[in-house]
């Protein structure tokens, strides 16, 4: 196999819809806000991703950060969004611990600025009230809401999510389209701990690309609850990709989890619509 | 040789059902145009006497030819030099992988085997890591084995090749403006992620001794070749796939005469 032929091969089979890109630092803290752009576009070109949604954590990820660097975040997010507006959406970074600044800010960058979702981090665990407030809010704007999660062998951070957090938001706030971020940190027990939440989809960015784990979701979760993340700049897009493109699951699963599953979370305003037919998928049959 | 992978691992994987027996890892790889695979088994990180595990891989019967069965040394046991001989003896033997997090010892604990390797003019890959330790089971934990004792490793035992396995895009950034002293290191892209990852390490002196690592069937093989092919042009590329293989491998046989 020449290497033309290997590189077509690694392509998806459709387009892609990247739920977790970090555009900064980028190539490092100087980078501008073009030059991420720039190169972001220039990997996922490699790659075959089409559209990302940015949710920008800043330049130094704070883990904690106060409402001034949530903002300014927020700030840079959306105008790299308007350098590529056929490339990229934005999701809208707070902090939950700022309950109040948190709720004015997705009235600002969700309601008036066009973001299209919410992304929480490991500032406040997803099981305490104030998330459900932030999720709440997320519920009235009509947009998703990604949610870092890590089960980690050494013990997770103070303010960072198990799978079981989540879990506990999802039925605090049943209506709140939830995604689990990190399947692979979560990792099999994660699974478990949602599978049971219709209203909970798992996105795979971030982590090795480990075999085996997008089939286990797709097994327990079925083709729809299952959704492409990268977690770029700290991964490569093509490793990310791999996880779904290479983990023996058919075509149509594939195209469902690179692009219809988000496509049906976002609001309509984003722009993106399904684009699969509605037939089963072999995976749909009892297993 | 066409393509070349330097990490890949046989056997059962105790954290999930993936584990992969020689016909079908090497089939797996095959698909990519890969026809001779270096691999261990996966039972040696956590047996009692990791040397049973080489033994278990010279029983299947089901290896291709192009499967190259790599030894597991642990210097830790006392009959780490019994069991180098018991390997010579078997026929050529280019490569062994040390695992100096599992198996518990330090590479300067090592000195005395690692310089009987390079005597014999064997391979040492010594692996960084299998896991990443977040996602290890929460009562086995094993750390990571730092890069730069590699490196010092490395300078210890200028007559020994080492292959440096495992390491991530960061730690081989970091040990990238020692190379020009470190003749004797090379280093695989079985971790090496991020955005221009390799492509970056390919733009420096890691150029020509970076080799192919799978890491399959733990991690999927389309990644391993995505973070290579993706962003680099078919010159660079076949670099990693095949030519610093080839370059090592030539330096480890000239060696072994």
């Amino acid at each position: 196999m020449d290497l033309a032929r290997l590189r077509a091969r690694l392509k998806p089979p459709g387009p892609v819809i990247d739920v977790h890109v970090h555009p900064l630092p980028g190539r490092g803290r100087d980078a501008t806000l073009r030059e991420a752009a720039d190169d972001l576009i220039a990997a996922a070109d490699r790659a075959g991703i089409t559209k990302m949604v940015l949710s920008n954590l800043g330049r130094t990820w704070d883990t904690a950060p106060p409402p001034a660097a949530f903002r300014a975040a927020n700030d840079d997010a959306l105008r790299i969004r308007d350098l590529a507006p056929d490339r990229f959406l934005a999701f809208c970074y707070v902090n939950p611990a700022h309950t109040e600044e948190a709720l004015a800010e997705l009235d600002r960058c969700v309601g008036r600025e066009g973001m299209v979702g919410v992304k929480l981090w490991v500032a406040v665990r997803a099981s305490d009230p104030r998330v459900g407030r932030v999720a709440e809010k997320a519920v009235v704007l009509d947009v998703p809401v990604l949610q870092h999660v890590w089960v980690k062998a050494g013990g997770n951070g103070p303010g960072e999510s198990t799978p079981d957090d989540l879990a506990a938001l999802a039925r605090a706030v049943p209506h709140c389209r939830l995604i689990m971020g990190h399947l692979n940190g979560g990792g099999l027990r994660g699974i478990e701990a949602v599978a049971d939440l219709p209203g909970v989809s798992v996105e795979c960015g971030g982590s090795d690309p480990e075999a085996g784990v997008v089939a286990a979701a797709v097994r327990r979760l079925g083709t729809r609850r299952v959704l492409f993340g990268s977690d770029v700049t700290g991964r490569h897009f093509g490793t990310q990709l791999a996880k779904v493109t290479g983990d023996g699951l058919s075509e149509k699963a594939q195209r469902r989890i690179l692009w219809d599953n988000l496509a049906r979370l976002l609001p309509a305003r984003a722009g993106v619509r399904p684009v699969g037919d509605e037939s089963p998928c072999p995976e749909d049959r009892p297993q | 040789m066409n393509r070349v992978d330097f990490t890949a691992f046989c056997g059962p994987y105790p954290r999930r059902p993936i584990g992969q027996e020689p016909a079908e890892l090497f089939r797996r790889l095959a698909g990519f145009g890969v026809d001779r695979v270096f691999a261990s088994r996966l039972e040696a990180l956590w047996f009692e006497n990791p040397h049973d595990a080489n033994r278990l891989a010279e029983s299947a019967s089901d290896a291709p030819p192009g499967l190259i069965r790599t030894p597991v040394l642990d210097p830790s046991l006392g009959t780490w030099r019994e069991e180098l001989d018991r390997l010579a003896a078997r026929g050529p033997l280019p490569i062994v992988r040390l695992h100096p997090n599992y198996h518990g010892y330090s590479l300067a604990d090592a000195a005395t085997a690692l310089a009987a390797l390079a005597t014999r003019g064997v391979v040492a890959q010594i692996v960084v890591r299998v896991d990443d330790p977040r996602r290890q089971h929460p009562r086995a934990q094993v750390p990571d084995v730092p890069p730069a004792t590699i490196r010092e490793t490395a300078a210890r035992h200028p007559k020994l090749k080492v292959l440096l396995s495992g390491a991530s895009t960061s730690a081989l950034n970091a040990l990238a403006k020692d190379l020009p002293t470190a003749r004797n290191l090379w280093a695989d892209t079985s971790q090496a992620d991020g955005v221009d990852a390799v492509a970056g390490l390919m733009r420096g002196p890691w150029r020509d001794r970076l080799v192919f690592g799978s890491h399959a069937p733990l991690f999927l093989p389309e990644a391993a070749f995505a973070r290579v092919v993706l962003d680099l042009d078919d010159a660079s590329a076949d670099l990693i796939l095949r030519g610093n293989a080839v370059s090592l491998l030539a330096e480890s046989e000239r060696d072994r005469r």
